[in-house]
């Protein structure tokens, strides 16, 4: 029997991770409906009839063969949600620029404000990912973060090493792993100081490297799965993926009560975190991204993240709100 | 005065130390067909398994990219 509710997933259709949460849904939870949309994909054009209600918008939103049904929705999945291209019917480049940013202030302006479940809602990934702001909180979480220095200028990161005798153990994460060209990654890693340039041309950021096992956690609102990585030789595991080990790990009391605290202080319900497990049991915190990646961790570990976030879903969709509130989660960040 | 860059300076760090990774898996899978009615990629009409295939499994440049989030934030 259904219950006439919908789970939306909003995301490009390149998400492969996205297919199996679709594809878990629709195979084990036949009690809600499943739309998917990308806001980018213009093989059909978009089509849109909203009206506001009380203090809800109902209406549809139709994408070729795709209709939703704003009153049906109950959770929403939101991944990577990408602007509309604008009608392809409009000629004239300038003009389908200008009609796409109307499309996305009207069509994604609609949907965050469903009041539903949300995996996350955009504004509060949006809120949880600037670096600064994320260390801040971590810390006041109760996460043991790295020394961190951001600075324009190699020498002050040579005088705030040799003041915390870590001259050997700093490393250097760019804000942004993406380089310059397609294909090029700047992963983080150890730097020797002394050699940095005096001037360094851009605001950079440098960590006490810490010594330790990497773990990546995967947290579905209250449930977390955690996993050492082994068998890699850099600083930054990320770009030896392909050969690395990825073993199940037990996540310690205090960690779980941390994420939590994190997690409800930018309004997530799910969060990639990465860690570096020191000897002695502390869990230092490097970052945590709201959209991230899992489909690898699930491959190498078998951890069952696609089900848990399927039934949470599923489970939070049939659920009444009699407030239309989806700004509420916002009000716990920051 | 201020000190401005030269044009001839080096690039800015860190990318200097940008590394080349390995090309993306998931554009080129033969047959992928994405399903709009029923909202997954397909090939001869049948659902793939993402985790057979390996789609996501690099973290950079593909589908799954951890940076394809809005912000970029790894």
């Amino acid at each position: 029997m259904t219950s006439g509710r919908t789970v939306l997933v909003v995301t490009a259709r390149d998400d492969h991770t996205s297919d199996l949460i679709v594809q878990r849904l629709r195979d084990h939870h036949p009690d809600v409906g499943v739309v998917r949309i990308d806001p980018a994909d213009d093989t059909y054009p978009l089509e849109m009839a909203v009206e506001l209600h009380g203090d809800r918008w109902e209406g549809t939103i139709s994408q070729g063969p795709v209709r939703l049904d704003l009153s049906r929705v109950g959770a929403v999945l939101w991944r990577w949600a990408w602007d509309p291209q604008g009608h392809p019917g409009i000629g004239d480049e300038l003009a389908r620029a200008w009609a796409a940013q109307e499309d996305a202030a009207a069509l994604l302006g609609t949907l965050k404000a469903l009041p539903a479940f949300w995996v996350n809602h955009p504004d509060a990934a949006a809120s949880a990912v600037p670096k600064p702001v994320q260390l801040r909180v971590a810390v006041a979480c109760g996460f043991a973060v790295p020394r961190t220095l951001v600075t324009t200028s190699g020498s002050a990161v040579a005088g705030w090493a040799r003041r915390h005798s870590i001259e050997e153990q700093t490393l250097n994460k760019a804000w942004h792993c993406q380089g310059l060209r397609d294909g090029g990654m700047v992963p983080a890693e150890r730097i020797e100081v002394a050699g940095l340039p005096g001037e360094l041309l851009v605001a950079s950021m440098f960590q006490h490297l810490i010594q330790g096992a990497h773990v990546r956690l995967t947290a579905v609102r209250d449930q977390l799965f955690a996993c050492e990585i082994r068998g890699t030789t850099r600083t930054d595991w990320r770009p030896e993926q392909q050969q690395a080990e990825f073993l199940p790990l037990e996540v310690p009391v205090s960690v779980r009560a941390h994420v939590r605290s994190f997690m409800m202080r930018f309004g997530l319900n799910y969060g990639a975190f990465d860690f570096v497990a020191a000897e002695g049991g502390t869990w230092w915190f490097l970052e945590c991204n709201p959209t991230g990646q899992y489909g690898f961790v699930e491959l190498k570990t078998g951890q069952p993240i696609t089900a848990a976030l399927a039934a949470v879903l599923a489970s939070e969709a049939v659920k009444d709100r009699p407030e239309a509130r989806p700004e509420a989660a916002l009000a716990m960040a920051g | 005065m201020t000190a401005t860059a030269s044009p001839t300076a080096p690039l800015p760090f860190p990318l200097q130390r940008e590394i080349t990774v390995p090309a993306a898996l998931a554009p080129d899978i033969p047959g992928l067909v994405y399903d709009h009615v029923r909202g997954f990629n397909t090939i001869g009409g049948k659902a793939i398994d993402p985790v057979r295939l390996g789609t996501w499994t690099t973290t950079y440049n593909t589908a799954g990219n951890d940076n394809k989030s809005d912000e970029e934030s790894k």
